[in-house]
């Protein structure tokens, strides 16, 4: 078993979760937005993997380590397809910011 | 006296807290891209203490590798321009609601679990036998259980939930007006 108590784990894992929806809400350019996407993704990851040590007293449960490989593989996809958007994106309007992208029209 | 192992915890835990934060806040790019980095092997190593070896693997082979790679090659492709964020003035309201919303989470988290009442042992079969009888309807046994030992929760949960839509509504506010 861990040394610390679980909720400072979990605390920790939900501040992730809520630095990555700031980065989305208040950050104009894509490639930050993509790296908040990214760790909102890996707290969700920390939360499934910390609240299935807490219930299996030390022992992570298989099925939830596969979710957490799943989950990893997508979000490694996401980054491929966005960092292709992101690239047509500047190609085509000489930008990254995204409130620019919203006012131009298409 | 604090162990040696609980110590490299906490410090893995800040590690993992301001490289997210770094992410957020470094000017360039090329930055917040080293933070990420650094943030992604202090999660393989917290991993690695929950005894997840293999996912500890896959977060260093996928997370610094791909997905660091493929950030360096847009941002190689597409220069490194760094637009200028908005700048946000400092909010009474929102600070208030945040720090209100932090307190009380924390304050639930830490003790609030403590002082739960236990629900009685006997709980269910007496709920079999008064209601196999029909004295009594099953959804009103239930919601008078459901108040009486767990309303506390019910109200928390709003208290925290009315808190974030605050402070959400006047952060939106805020932008709307700039």
């Amino acid at each position: 078993m861990t040394a610390l108590p679980m909720e400072i784990y979990f605390s920790v894992s939900m501040s992730i979760l809520a630095i990555g929806f700031y980065i989305l809400a208040t950050k104009r350019n894509i490639l930050r937005m993509l790296l908040g996407i990214e760790l909102m993704i890996t707290g969700a990851n920390m939360t499934f993997v910390i609240i299935s040590y807490w219930l299996g007293n030390g022992i992570v449960d298989p099925l939830v380590r596969s979710i957490v490989i799943i989950s990893i593989g997508i979000a490694s996809v996401i980054v491929a397809v966005a960092i292709s958007l992101v690239i047509f994106v500047y190609r085509k309007f000489g930008t990254q910011d995204i409130r620019k992208l919203r006012e131009l029209k298409w | 006296m604090i162990s040696i192992d609980a110590l490299i915890e906490i410090l893995i835990l800040i590690g993992i807290i301001a490289s997210a934060i770094y992410v957020a806040e470094a000017r360039p790019i090329s930055r917040a891209v080293g933070g990420f980095v650094l943030f992604s092997v202090l999660v393989a190593i917290l991993y690695l203490y929950l005894n997840c070896t293999y996912l500890a693997g896959a977060q260093i082979a996928i997370y610094t590798g791909a997905v660091v790679g493929l950030l360096l090659l847009g941002m190689s492709i597409t220069r490194l321009e760094v637009p200028e964020e908005p700048q946000y003035r400092m909010s009474i309201k929102g600070l208030f609601s945040a720090s209100l919303v932090a307190v009380i989470t924390f304050s639930f988290i830490f003790f609030y679990f403590n002082y739960v009442p236990s629900v009685p042992a006997d709980m269910l079969s007496q709920l079999i036998e008064r209601t196999k009888f029909g004295l009594e309807n099953l959804e009103g046994i239930l919601a008078d259980h459901l108040w009486k030992y767990r309303g506390l929760d019910i109200m928390m949960q709003a208290i925290i939930v009315i808190g974030v839509a605050a402070g959400l509504s006047h952060f939106f506010k805020k932008e709307k007006k700039r």
